[in-house]
């Protein structure tokens, strides 16, 4: 039978076969949810090559050869990224994971901050995972719905303000090629607010595959800052969803930084529930050597007087290749939006390349929608300028560049996180090959 | 030796010739003006000397401090103790303006053999400057040139002249676009940054900067060529009587 041929091709198939039973203890809910999510995996697995939402983003590095599901929680693979990563003393992480296992040395206990594994457990939470993703559709999601056994649960309460950045730090790689299936849910009870920071990392020349899914409820009034950090190694696949769901009045600021993998890809999708919420959806992302960085954003107005401001840039240099592609819906009783979206994007050589994409569908007709992409090198005037002043060439270059990706982090309201991504810049932006050729 | 000269200079942009045989000399210590009509060739003079690449060089030499100016890269002739104020400056988004200068500097310091200046010592020069240029200190916080009105941007060259101190000053038609209180402000700091050491050049189409800063030198450029120098008195004249005299003159002498 043609079903079971294609079953028998499934990825991860023997893989699910021995995952199953280790999950006997877990909830109904759960269980359920596991084995949609499976079964959608199995009809679907990865996306074709004709899939329109990744036609410029082949996925060879993920399907070329095999993965294996999580073998290694090898303590070193945490304390490498720590070491990597140099957090000041206020972004250490509240959780960390390897590979998407709890790092048993981790915990810097943190209120409302719990591990995935204990937060299911209580038969009473809400929310739950899986009401904004499962992956009914397939894809990657429904894979990491499978698979999810832990993660981080940020989960405040009413009227809650907690100032200090909360941090998850999400260690992946070691030998044996692991997938790392990343999973945090995050909830932002009525008028509080929080920083969150989840930060993905792993080592260099490492080949492994995080495919980690993030869930986002901003209740009425919630305020939140989520700060996004993809720092995986280079040989890394990282494959990023992240699910907004905003009520009444509820105002998120997001920040998205892109610097590692080979294949980088970031799906947003926030939904704008209710009249008056607020979304600033940034993101900057930094290619160098043969990385495809693609971030997807996808902004649903599905109330009246909501806004929505998003402002992505890009910089590549030598073969690597950008995705953008920003969606906003506005539906038909959306009236009154306030929608913006812009993508710029820095070319440093005559190879590197971008696909970028707006689309908008709008049907409400009382709205302010505005959208502008644009592509270019480094200004030879302003090089000239900096030249002139005594500045060379490599140094005015390397200054043009930062100024213009440090427009993106000056947006960070944390100025903790703001001020550590400030300082790690220099040394991750791509060097600069083309521009307007002054003589020397 | 001089500071600047200029020997049968000739350069082209694309296919057309607009120098066609500068010969100039500055010494230490002197104020000149290079006057002329627009299409004269003045500020291709001031782009070729600043390192543009935008024109190519056909013919002649420059030396400054007896070095080939030509073979120079635009930072080398600028840690070299050459000085551009532009006249557009550039804009340039994101980058602090108290950043840019300090960078600029310590290439400058770099290449003469001095440490970097740490943070305070360098606010502490800067502030020194401003003091003497009458310049507020919210200059520093702002983005270089960015928002700045015209008066400003010009403000903000001779701010980095004084800063980096050079051995001569080029100033590109530094007046244009300025009414006559940015005029006076521009023309009073050009002026404390004259010391009897650095050489100045002010490229101008009017006399009106020439009020505020006297030249000891005054030059006229025609069709790619000095026609006539001479003192202060030639820019009064040229103010009063306007260049058509001038052009006859050269018209008559070619045709001897």
């Amino acid at each position: 039978m043609t079903t079971n041929l294609h079953m028998a091709d499934c990825p991860f198939e023997a893989d699910f076969a021995s995952f199953l039973p280790d999950q006997l203890g877990e909830p109904g809910w759960l269980s359920q949810l596991r084995s949609t999510a499976w079964n959608s995996w199995q009809q679907h697995s990865y996306p074709a090559k004709n899939d329109e939402e990744w036609l410029f983003t082949p996925i060879t590095v993920i399907t070329e050869s095999a993965f294996n599901r999580s073998v290694s929680t090898n303590d070193a693979v945490y304390q490498d990224a720590l070491k990597r990563l140099a957090l000041p003393a206020q972004l250490q992480p509240s959780l960390a994971f390897i590979n998407g296992v709890l790092a048993q040395s981790s915990a810097t206990p943190a209120r409302f901050v719990q591990t995935l594994k204990d937060y299911n457990a209580n038969p009473t939470i809400t929310p739950r995972i899986g009401g904004l993703i499962v992956g009914a559709g397939g894809g990657f999601t429904a894979l990491n719905t499978a698979f999810v056994e832990d993660g981080a649960a940020i989960v405040l309460p009413d009227g809650i303000t907690v100032s200090e950045p909360i941090v998850i730090l999400y260690a992946n790689g070691g030998d044996k090629a692991p997938i790392a299936n990343l999973r945090s849910l995050i909830s932002v009870g009525r008028n509080s607010s929080a920083t969150v920071v989840e930060i993905f990392t792993g080592a260099a020349n490492q080949r492994y595959f995080a495919n980690a899914v993030t869930e986002v409820y901003l209740n009425e009034g919630a305020q939140l800052t989520h700060i996004r950090i993809n720092l995986e190694g280079d040989q890394a696949a990282h494959i990023g969803n992240t699910a907004i769901s905003m009520s009444r009045d509820s105002v998120l600021s997001a920040h998205n930084i892109t610097l590692g993998g080979k294949l980088s890809r970031h799906d947003v999708v926030a939904k704008l529930c209710e009249p008056g919420a607020s979304c600033t959806i940034n993101g900057i992302y930094l290619g160098h050597s043969d990385q495809l960085l693609d971030n997807h954003t996808a902004i649903d107005h599905a109330a009246p007087h909501c806004e929505s401001h998003e402002l992505y840039k890009g910089i590549l240099g030598d073969r690597a290749r950008g995705v953008f592609n920003g969606k906003i819906y506005v539906r038909l009783d959306a009236q009154k939006t306030d929608a913006k979206q812009t993508n710029q994007v820095l070319l440093l050589s005559a190879d590197a390349r971008i696909n970028t994409k707006p689309q908008l569908e709008i049907l409400a007709d009382d709205v302010k929608c505005t959208h502008g992409a644009t592509v270019g090198q480094l200004s030879r005037e302003a090089l000239f300028y900096l030249r002139s002043r005594g500045i060379g060439l490599e140094e005015a270059r390397a200054i043009l560049v930062q100024a213009f990706a440090g427009d993106v982090l000056a947006r960070i309201p944390a100025a903790g996180v703001r001020s550590y991504l400030e300082d790690l810049l220099p040394s991750v932006l791509p060097h600069a090959q083309q521009d307007g050729n002054l003589s020397t | 030796m001089s500071l600047l000269e200029i020997r049968g200079l000739r350069a082209r942009a694309g296919a057309k010739e607009i120098l066609k045989g500068v010969d100039l000399t500055i010494n230490a210590g002197e104020v000149h003006a290079v006057m002329g009509l627009n299409g004269s060739g003045k500020s291709t003079l001031a782009n070729v000397l600043s390192g543009k690449d935008d024109y190519e060089v056909t013919g002649g030499e420059v030396l400054f401090d007896g070095n080939d100016l030509m073979e120079m890269s635009p930072e080398e002739r600028s840690r070299a103790g050459l000085f551009m104020a532009f006249q557009y400056p550039v804009e340039l988004p994101g980058v602090n303006n108290t950043y840019f200068l300090k960078a600029a500097l310590n290439a400058v310091r770099k290449e003469n053999g001095q440490d970097a200046l740490d943070a305070m010592d360098f606010m502490k020069l800067v502030r020194e400057k401003l003091k003497v240029l009458e310049i507020g200190e919210d200059l520093l916080k702002r983005e270089v040139n960015v928002g700045f009105s015209g008066g400003e941007k010009k403000r903000n060259e001779i701010f980095q002249m004084a800063v980096l101190d050079p051995k001569l000053a080029i100033l590109d038609e530094t007046d244009s676009g300025l009414d006559i209180d940015a005029l006076r402000a521009v023309g009073s700091g050009v002026t404390k940054l004259r010391d009897g050491k650095r050489g100045i050049v002010v490229i101008t189409h009017y006399q009106r900067l020439l009020n505020y800063i006297e030249p000891d030198f005054v030059h006229v450029l025609m069709d790619g060529r000095i026609v006539l120098s001479g003192t202060r008195d030639l820019a009064l004249k040229l103010e009063a009587d306007g260049y058509s005299w001038l052009e006859e003159q050269v018209k008559s002498a070619a045709a001897v």
